[in-house]
């Protein structure tokens, strides 16, 4: 019980950094698990750069639900970051393998996850986008990733970019997205 | 309400997307769904935007961690050496400090104890004191092994940290042999007819599949059917040789014929086409997509595609199929590219039409 409430405090003051946005939060839950990550990865057939890589991927998920509000602490931050590991690294070996030209791999049809096909219209529509939302610039582009991406209310994007209230954020938003659509399109 | 376009209300569509409408709401507008081609377009896009929008900033957001990180690394690194050197030449030092203590401490006790024990008539001196034995280790000898059984101790000790570093198993050396071997595996000739023999099995009868539409080009696609180029292509493995034999029926070219290769697999694929007036209801509201159905004929396999308008005479016998993947290919068609996933793969046969 001593041992999970002093986890609970280290745990709580990042979790704090990471409502605020500090990225400082992600190099210091790094630091602390970046060891076990990599004897992980490296025992089940992966380099110490998927180590990497899955560590940043498992890192940028926890991001991703603190900020949007998603997040329920059940467990240590730890022992989040290792499963969200697993879970990854498992669907990257099973992705590697229908990479490669089928051999004792007979069915491909029903193998997990995503066509081949799909997969290429996923990237298409990807690049069209990453396209136009390059080309819309700043403010825009920030406020749409805000708001889809890291799913703040409008209050806190106005917080957070400087805008005089919601009404506001909530009026720019729609331009931009107006703009972005237009751009699409072309 | 059904009657209504719900994709005119823009926020209430994004709400939907982003999975924050009400269930009863939600279940109302999938329902709508079904049957409005027009709701089922803006869903589609409003989809594409928000992946398109989250997928870019959570790749710019990584490209910052990780250049964040590698620079934390990089500023660490010099510390750590230095920290690294000191530690090894305060080691040597006061390794080297000892060594000499010791050397002193022990000359200077066997001196005293000559000179104490200095024998008029010439004797041979006593052994030295006894706590100088105890911190060795041995038993007292003559003075001529005092060296040796100074040197001993020391051995006795460099010998146990020397035991375990050879000792320690390569761990990293297992893994990383299991690991390559997956990789580096090939689709050897052997192996592939074994493959194709499995999937001969699995299979059973003609396939629909559905070909999906990827991004269109405005110029369109046009086939080189010179051989030069199908020649320079035949020294890519993955890249198709297409060789063109048109089968005119009724003077109307209505299906293409096309020779695929990659690698160990082959096959003869037959374009044939079909409007969409000849499904059924539903399977023609489906939009971005094209009903092909596939099926095993003596010449190879026959890709009968419904479209919603037949494309030109021109564009069927230009077409050209890519294949990308063992079980994926994509038909360039006019200037549309349609890819297909064809489970057991494009190079598996299918019973034989009966």
């Amino acid at each position: 019980m001593g041992a999970s409430l002093f986890f609970l405090g280290s745990d709580s003051r990042i979790l704090d950094l990471i409502r605020k946005g500090d990225e400082e939060a992600l190099t210091q839950l790094y630091k602390a698990n970046r060891k076990a990550i990599s004897a992980y990865v490296t025992r089940n057939n992966g380099s110490t750069d998927d180590a990497e890589d899955m560590l940043q991927e498992a890192l940028i998920v926890l991001w991703e639900r603190v900020r949007a509000g998603r997040f329920e602490y059940t467990a240590k931050l730890s022992t989040f970051i290792y499963a969200t590991v697993k879970n990854k690294w498992a669907r990257e070996l099973a992705r590697k393998r229908r990479e490669q030209p089928a051999t004792e791999e007979l069915d491909l049809a029903t193998a997990d996850g995503p066509s081949v096909i799909d997969q290429m219209i996923e990237g298409e529509q990807a690049e069209r986008i990453r396209d136009a939302l390059n080309r819309l610039g700043e403010p825009c582009k920030k406020l749409l990733m805000l708001y889809y991406w890291e799913e703040l209310t409008m209050e806190e994007i106005s917080e957070e970019m400087g805008f005089a209230n919601a009404q506001t954020t909530k009026s720019k938003k729609y331009q931009c997205k107006e703009m972005l659509k237009k751009l699409l399109t072309k | 309400m059904d009657n209504k376009h719900w994709a005119y209300d823009a926020e209430l569509l994004e709400r939907y997307v982003l999975e924050r409408l009400e269930p009863g709401q939600r279940e109302e507008l999938e329902r709508h769904l079904t049957t409005c081609e027009y709701c089922r377009i803006a869903v589609r896009e409003e989809r594409e935007i928000v992946a398109g929008v989250r997928r870019l900033a959570r790749e710019e957001f990584k490209a910052k961690l990780k250049h964040r990180l590698q620079t934390e690394q990089a500023s660490l690194v010099p510390w750590i050496r230095l920290a690294t050197a000191a530690a090894v030449i305060v080691t040597l030092v006061g390794v080297g400090i000892y060594n000499d203590w010791f050397t002193w401490y022990s000359e200077k006790n066997i001196t005293e104890e000559y000179q104490e024990e200095k024998p008029a008539t010439g004797d041979i001196p006593k052994r030295p004191p006894s706590e100088m034995n105890d911190e060795i280790g041995e038993k007292p000898a003559s003075t001529g092994a005092m060296k040796q059984q100074e040197r001993e101790p020391l051995e006795q000790k460099t010998r146990k940290k020397e035991g375990p570093i050879v000792q320690q198993p390569s761990v990293s050396l297992e893994s990383a042999s299991g690991a390559g071997e997956g990789v580096r595996r090939d689709y050897a000739g052997a192996e592939a007819k074994e493959l194709d023999t499995a999937l001969e099995k699995k299979q059973e009868k003609p396939l629909w599949v559905q070909g999906k539409i990827l991004t269109t080009t405005i110029e369109g696609i046009k086939l080189q059917s010179e051989a030069p180029a199908a020649a320079d292509r035949m020294t890519d493995p993955k890249t198709s040789r297409n060789e063109l034999r048109i089968t005119p029926e009724s003077g109307t070219i209505e299906r293409q014929r096309i020779t695929l290769q990659q690698g160990m697999q082959s096959q003869v694929v037959i374009l044939s086409q079909r409007t969409k007036s000849h499904l059924s209801p539903e399977h023609q509201a489906i939009t971005h997509e094209v009903p092909t159905l596939i099926e095993q004929t003596e010449q190879g396999l026959q890709f009968t595609l419904y479209l919603d308008k037949p494309v030109s005479d021109d564009d069927l016998r230009n077409a050209t199929i890519e294949p990308i993947h063992s079980d994926s290919l994509i038909l360039h068609l006019g200037n549309q590219r349609i890819g297909y996933h064809i489970p057991g793969g494009w190079g598996s046969k299918l019973p034989a039409k009966q």
